[in-house]
């Protein structure tokens, strides 16, 4: 496509401003289980997305394809400008930067990938109990491309490799599943070794679960549920719901509400992260910010339509939809052994499921259904299953007393820390 | 399309020593509306087009997805595809035949954009004037058309187109502080007189009462205690506790809590339950399934005796059986798989008056949310959106916050009573191939004991 051509189409049919938005993802994807190759998938797949601003409206129309006609997107657009009803202001970047980002060290041999999955997901002999063991590595390359009517031009490119591991284990009727991953911009730093010694360790582990009786509980939830909570709820932040009354932050920036323990940052141009970025989808640059600072919710996370609404500049967070890229809650000073070791009595949450239904982000209310263990002066005990957990997630935050520095990101959105919360009550 | 040679495509995949290749082509147009602030504050479109490669051999399944449909990308994809088979020593080159298919799915009428948006603002109006406290109102009328060609090395060439529909209300109130909302989805297949025949303003009387209710729930206790589960949406626990767990995915795994129960009975004898692709209109209705095979009524369970899975080709093949037409991908760059289309439990002749009656101390689960489950364990869990504690046999104060959470193989048998009102409902089910629209449904039924969380001290009467 020309988009000289279009930028030059758009001004003709009185369409005043244009941004293109170009993503090209390219994945692969290869699973094996006991030994063998399961799935081997490959995609290369392009995504533009064009926003003009026609008569004092905005308009978006997207385009999953190679083959894209001018005058059908500029069709669209005017179709969709002159239905809408709003007219709230809008912008496109006018930013003079010019990036060209490239990533290195992104290219891997598959056949050796395959051995080394093939060769890690073999059950060993030692583990009578193991059935399944599932292993999973995925490389996702994204680049995006942003040129305006304003003449912006950037360029940037990321690369994450995923790895997944899934151990079924059984025993009589009994049955148990354990999942592990971990995220790295470099296959090589991927341990596989251990993680999957330590997930079959924990399946077997969990194949004799017993109840756990309801109350309220002294609680070390690992880094990964605090970080799926974290996610589900992100949402809350955005500016959007919060100008819609949809959130339950409504009317309380600047209001301390988690207690000063809690420090929640976003982090888009840590290279390190899953979830780099420079720019957002509006090529509004991205930045380091505190979300919420010992307690206190300092910002919402704009795009610059909302931005405009209370006359300020975007906090560069447009990716579809106002969302965050590499937000954690800022990590503590002690380690996931030592706050293990302070607990006498208490349960280690280690899997929550429900997540999708079970966060209401218009009153914070939490209901979740979670597995872990029992823990007792300090040491995990007994596998405990199939119980519930209620809170709301202000209160959450308020009774965290301990934060860990065992850092985990489980998407490019959201990662955390293991914490220990005061009190949680469980049903069982 | 027109610059595909899918035959080309298939006979290149055909140098390798497969068993089976298959071209998906798809080319869709989504489109939605999205009315808030009483406005039509944005309209979202979307076109799609992209192929899908998939090569089988043996147990081995491999994938490949472009939107590049040039033949020098195209080639390349199949050689990378094919790192992980040998060469074909018998190389095969096959003629692809177009087989025609029934549409099950009618399409009567459509209405223009700007009738659309004058639906949603008398919905909005109408809305507003019922309760003082709503704070916001919020639609979405999403539409879709799928236009797809399936090719495979059986020389089969088939096309389908799919049109789905669906509107979302949802309304939020807030009364000194407090917020609560609730929502409803309308869908079908087809022309928009699936979502015309609606009676909207009763289905916002009833939205509003919803969340008038909700605003006076107070926690609920927790524990084991009977439930009764409303119809419609609330077959999302079958959906969840059960057929996900028959789904060829996990079975041919043969790990699962159903693997190797054919023929035995898994559930209490009041249940039965369908998995159907081909009811008329109907939102997870679909001709073909997506790689090729008519779609059909699979009657899963039957009396608590289990029948048969769903499965997908591939599957098929680790498992000796046929295929049921449930082979689903959420679009081109997803590999399909063993899925469910329209899901639901059959009716009975219970009274949902005695399934009340007979509870001294229990829930009424009016609305259910979403859920998810380990098809491997059948764990499961379930939002409540909408419930009410029982007491002595009279159903007492709303309550707030609800989960149901318990294991498939047990609640199953724990159905005790099933009533005769059968509802379906709309929603999204998300697995290894995609998301998917699919249906759900029951009629009202009663579960004799399953764990309710609450984080609530004992309900004051």
């Amino acid at each position: 496509m020309n988009y000289n051509n279009l930028f030059k189409k758009a001004r003709e049919n009185d369409i005043t401003s244009l941004q293109i938005v170009i993503k090209n993802i390219e994945n692969i994807d290869i699973e094996t289980r006991n030994g063998n190759l399961e799935k081997y998938e490959i995609g290369n797949n392009k995504t533009v997305v064009f926003k003009g601003i026609y008569k004092n409206k905005t308009t978006i129309v997207s385009q999953q394809k190679e083959n894209i006609d001018e005058d059908e997107i500029i069709n669209m657009l005017k179709i969709n400008a002159k239905l809408s009803e709003n007219n709230d202001k809008d912008i496109i970047s006018d930013s003079k930067e010019k990036i060209n980002e490239k990533f290195l060290n992104k290219e891997i041999n598959i056949k050796n990938v395959i051995d080394d999955l093939k060769t890690y997901s073999k059950i060993p002999n030692k583990y009578k109990e193991l059935k399944n063991l599932t292993l999973n590595l995925s490389r996702n390359i994204s680049s995006i491309e942003i040129l305006n009517s304003n003449n912006l031009k950037l360029k940037d490119e990321h690369c994450t490799f995923y790895f997944g591991v899934e151990s079924v284990s059984k025993e009589n009727d009994n049955v148990s599943t354990s999942y592990d991953f971990e995220y790295d911009t470099t296959y090589d730093n991927i341990d596989i070794k251990n993680i999957v010694n330590n997930n079959i360790k924990d399946s077997i582990n969990k194949i004799h679960q017993n109840k756990v009786k309801s109350g309220k509980y002294k609680v070390l939830m690992k880094n990964t549920c605090m970080a799926q909570i974290l996610y589900y709820i992100s949402n809350i932040f955005s500016a959007d719901n919060i100008q819609n009354n949809k959130s339950l932050l409504v009317g309380m920036q600047n209001k301390n509400l988690f207690g000063n323990k809690i420090t929640i940052v976003e982090d888009p141009t840590n290279k390190k992260l899953p979830g780099k970025r420079l720019f957002d989808d509006e090529g509004v640059l991205t930045s380091y910010k505190e979300i919420i600072k010992d307690g206190i919710f300092k910002t919402a996370i704009y795009d610059s339509k909302t931005a405009l609404k209370e006359n300020m500049k975007s906090t560069g967070n447009q990716y579809g939809n106002i969302e965050f890229r590499n937000m954690y809650l800022k990590h503590g000073i002690f380690s996931y052994e030592e706050l293990l070791n302070n607990i006498q009595d208490g349960i280690l949450i280690d899997d929550i499921n429900g997540m999708h239904a079970g966060i209401n982000s218009l009153n914070g209310n939490i209901t979740l259904q979670a597995s872990g263990y029992i823990i007792k002066d300090g040491i995990i005990m007994d596998a405990i299953n199939l119980f519930t957990i209620s809170t709301n997630f202000i209160e959450l935050l308020k009774s965290i007393e301990s934060v860990g520095n065992d850092l985990k990101f489980i998407n490019k959105v959201s990662g955390s820390p293991s914490v220990v919360i005061k009190d949680m009550s469980i049903s069982s | 399309m027109n610059n595909i040679n899918f035959e080309k495509i298939i006979n290149e995949t055909l140098k390798k020593d497969i068993d089976f290749s298959e071209v998906f082509y798809e080319n869709t147009i989504k489109r939605n509306l999205i009315f808030l602030n009483k406005r039509l504050d944005k309209i979202n479109s979307k076109n799609i087009e992209g192929i899908g490669v998939r090569l089988i051999k043996d147990d081995v399944q491999v994938h490949a997805s472009t939107t590049n449909f040039d033949e020098d990308n195209i080639n390349k994809i199949i050689k990378n595809l094919s790192v992980v088979f040998k060469d074909s020593r018998n190389q095969k080159s096959i003629k692809l035949k177009e087989e025609k298919i029934k549409n099950n799915n009618e399409t009567l009428y459509e209405i223009e954009d700007t009738e659309k948006i004058k639906l949603m603002h008398h919905i909005d109006n109408y809305v507003r004037k019922l309760d003082k406290r709503i704070s916001q109102v919020q639609m979405s009328l999403f539409e879709e058309t799928q236009n797809v060609v399936i090719a495979n090395s059986n020389s089969k060439l088939i096309k389908d187109k799919r049109k789905r529909k669906r509107l979302d209300i949802s309304i939020y109130m807030n009364d000194n502080g407090r917020q609560e909302f609730s929502s409803k989805r309308i869908s079908c297949s087809g022309g928009f007189e699936g979502i015309n025949k609606n009676d909207f303003e009763e289905i916002a009387q009833d939205l509003v009462k919803s969340v008038q209710e909700k605003l006076k729930s107070v926690p609920c206790k927790g524990g084991i205690m009977p439930v009764i589960i409303g119809n419609g949406f609330g077959g999302v626990i079958f959906h969840e506790a059960c057929v996900h767990s028959l789904e060829a995915t996990t079975v041919s795994k043969s790990i699962g809590p159903f693997v190797n129960k054919i023929g035995k009975k898994i559930a209490s004898s009041k249940v039965t339950i369908i998995d159907d692709g081909n009811i008329l209109n109907a939102w997870g209705s679909t001709n073909i399934d997506d790689e090729g095979n008519p779609t059909q009524k699979n009657i899963l369970i039957k009396d608590g005796i289990l029948k048969t899975y769903l499965v997908d080709y591939f599957n098929s093949r680790i498992m000796k059986v046929n295929p049921t037409g449930s082979n689903r991908r959420e679009d081109y760059t997803y590999s399909p798989t063993s899925r469910m289309n329209n899901t639901y439990l059959a009716k009975g002749n219970d009274k949902i008056s005695d399934m009340i009656k007979s509870i001294d101390y229990g829930l009424y689960a009016k609305e259910m949310g979403g859920g998810s489950v380990d098809p491997l364990t059948g764990d499961f869990n379930f939002a409540v959106s909408k419930a009410n504690i029982i007491r002595n046999g009279i159903v007492c104060e709303p309550v707030s916050d609800v989960c149901l959470i318990g294991n498939g193989k047990e609640i199953l048998q724990n159905v005790e009573m099933v009533s005769d009102d059968l509802e379906l409902s709309a929603g999204y089910c998300g697995s290894i191939s995609g998301y998917v629209p699919v249906q759900v449904g029951q009629p009202t039924i009663k579960i004799s004991n399953i764990l309710v969380s609450g984080g609530g001290e004992e309900n004051e009467l």
